[in-house]
């Protein structure tokens, strides 16, 4: 099979638009309503969208099923695997995907914005991980991913992410291109290269190169939050 | 309970030098902690086929979920119908289990406490084994003084002719050896029952459609230790007065022939095992593997149901993910790329890649793979073999997951 035709059929596997209805569809008329998916499955689905860097549709899956809910972060909500998704879909957009209104993302303050929050809720998620081995490698990937795209945090984010490395449980390629950025940084072009081979193993998205390249994020500009009641963290 | 321990106390005083009789349960807490145990190892994962929330259960209404009688699959409102009749089709281990139904009226204790420190392949047919499990001696010898204090009671017989002949402890004569064994063949034992080293081995069904009967038959070279040797004659009399749900058929042997094939399935002269050897370790593929590959080859159909898929496995996302069968969690899934490269929790309580290499340099997750090879072959080595109590990977399957771990474990 050709690859886009591969990835229309996976996506749409995904989303759930195949060709059957599903079993339970309540008729209703002419009209099947799908009875509502429960937050673990949407959880579910929108990992699967993210880890295939489909970051609009996942944050869509996440908007459809909490509503509003998840934009004040309470500590009581953050078992619900919603969130850590959500915050995954921020910080390896770097805060561009679409996520809905009262989300809006078109300057550089709303996507710092985002970035923020994200980090903010992975560390509130880490810090209430009950592992005896600690936090999951993975929300500690979205972490270092995070921090690597906060300004004034890039040495938190290094140190995270070379930890995970030397054990080999950095669980994403967007680690290992946020780690060959911080590296480049750093002026390690080895460590940098290698890296990125990790990455380009991880994902055929064109984040280990260019993106890998990228500068570390600037100061976050002054301008005045378009976030009206109700954003992001408030 | 109560009266099952009394029963069994009773019984024993009753039976004075009998030669198998059942050790009295006369330490009531090593009863109590054997059955907190059995209940810690979760031993009705496997061997409570009507309990909805286990493997055996699950995979019973998966199988047989139209028969009458048989409830409703409870996952068919999640999963649907066309993802259930997929899941018949491919459903290969653990069709059937052998329940736990009057272990204590059949199975020695001594031998209940040896098979659960050293599991071996007990039903050939089967697929599924006894897994390894972290038991200690102690463990052991309580788990087993409970089994065999479950249903010991003296069977009642319809038969008024075979009730007058039930004796606890008959003493099993010499009987005819001989005749047994030409009875044995006769009766067709040998298309069920594998009975490994003995001089004659009786022709062993191959193919075609594999009943319970089939899948559930032990091997009989075991026989002599498991079971107890008094009521053997009348279990080959009549199984179900025993067992309800016994896959053994009657075949209306009479006594002195139920005498005589017991003398040869406890007595005739056995070889000593042969060695077997682990399967042969195929070099790496000379083409790319993905992850793809492996998780719908491998993962998918194997690693996912203990490591990570909690609605396959009651939103608990199964042993091998939140801990069960006595081990601790380990936290390792099996459900995605990310998901796996999370690694695993160690014993000790660190986090670990399952790629990160052993003492001898073998990726942590081709020496467990291998460990189970070597476990089947009768080489139990310190590492737990996975996966646990199913069969071992074939040497293809193990190759292409050594290609992909060595290629870097891409996408």
């Amino acid at each position: 099979m050709r690859k886009p035709a591969a990835i229309v059929l996976v996506l749409a596997g995904v989303l759930g638009v195949g060709g059957t209805a599903h079993h339970d569809a309540v008729a209703c008329g002419a009209l099947f309503l799908p009875p509502p998916e429960s937050p673990a499955a949407a959880a579910r689905r929108a990992e699967s969208l993210v880890s295939m860097g489909f970051f609009d549709e996942a944050a869509r899956v996440v908007a459809q099923t909490t509503g509003a809910r998840f934009r004040s972060v309470k500590p009581g909500a953050l078992d619900e695997p919603l969130y850590e998704v959500l915050a995954e879909v921020i910080v390896r957009s770097g805060g561009r995907a679409e996520l809905g209104e009262g989300w809006p993302s078109a300057t550089d303050y709303e996507r710092n914005h985002h970035v923020a929050w994200a980090v903010d809720t992975l560390e509130a998620i880490a810090a209430a991980d009950p592992s005896p081995a600690g936090t999951s490698p993975r929300t500690l990937t979205a972490l270092g991913v995070g921090l690597s795209k906060s300004y004034g945090r890039e040495a938190e984010a290094r140190m995270l992410l070379e930890a995970l490395a030397a054990d080999d449980l950095v669980t994403n390629a967007w680690g290992w291109a946020a780690l060959a950025r911080l590296r480049d940084a750093a002026g390690e072009r080895d460590g940098a290269e290698e890296a990125r081979r990790r990455c380009t193993l991880m994902t055929v998205e064109a984040i280990c190169g260019a993106a890998a390249r990228a500068p570390v994020p600037a100061a976050p500009d002054v301008e005045p939050p378009r976030i009206g009641g109700g954003g992001i963290g408030s | 309970m109560r009266v099952a321990a009394a029963l069994v106390i009773a019984i024993a005083g009753c039976a004075p030098g009998a030669e198998d009789a059942p050790a009295a349960v006369d330490d009531r807490a090593g009863y109590e902690h054997g059955h907190e145990l059995v209940k810690q190892y979760q031993c009705g994962q496997c061997h409570l086929e009507d309990a909805s929330q286990t493997c055996s259960g699950c995979h019973r209404r998966i199988t047989r979920g139209a028969e009458a009688g048989v409830p409703t699959f409870v996952g068919e409102e999640e999963f649907g119908v066309t993802q259930l009749e997929r899941w018949r089709q491919d459903l290969v281990n653990m069709r059937e289990l052998p329940t736990l139904h009057a272990v204590g009226k059949l199975m020695r204790s001594d031998w209940i406490e040896g098979f659960l420190l050293e599991p071996h392949d007990l039903r050939p047919r089967l697929g599924a084994t006894m897994p390894r499990l972290a038991i200690s001696p102690e463990e052991a010898h309580d788990m087993a003084a409970y089994l065999a204090a479950v249903e010991t009671s003296a069977p009642y017989f319809r038969d008024e002719r075979l009730g007058a002949w039930w004796d606890p402890y008959p003493p099993l004569g010499p009987g005819d050896r001989e005749h047994g064994g030409a009875l044995f063949e006769a009766q067709g034992c040998g298309v069920c029952h594998r009975f490994t080293g003995a001089r004659s081995q009786p022709p062993w069904a191959v193919g075609g459609n594999v009943s319970r009967a089939l899948m559930l038959a032990p091997d009989l070279r075991y026989t002599r230790d498991r079971f107890r040797r008094e009521v053997l004659v009348p279990w080959l009399l009549e199984p179900t007065h025993f067992k309800a749900d016994a896959a053994m058929p009657r075949f209306g042997l009479d006594y002195g022939d139920a005498r005589d094939v017991a003398a040869y399935v406890m007595t005739e002269p056995l070889e000593p095992l042969a060695q077997r050897a682990a399967p042969p370790r195929l070099p790496p593929l000379d083409r790319p593997v993905g992850f793809q590959e492996v998780y719908q080859k491998v993962f998918a159909k194997i690693c996912i149901h203990c490591h990570g898929q909690p609605s396959l496995a009651f939103d608990d996302g199964g042993p091998g993910l939140r801990g069960g069968f006595g081990f601790p969690a380990v936290e390792l899934s099996f459900v995605g790329y990310e998901q796996m490269l999370a690694g695993y929790v160690t014993l000790d309580g660190k986090r670990r890649s399952v790629f990160a290499p052993d003492a001898d340099g073998t990726p942590h997750l081709v020496a467990v793979l291998l460990a189970r090879q070597h476990e089947e072959a009768g080489d139990r080595g310190e590492l737990r073999g996975m996966p646990l109590g199913l069969p071992a990977l074939q040497p293809e399957q193990v190759q292409l997951i050594e290609t992909w771990v060595a290629g870097g474990h891409p996408y």
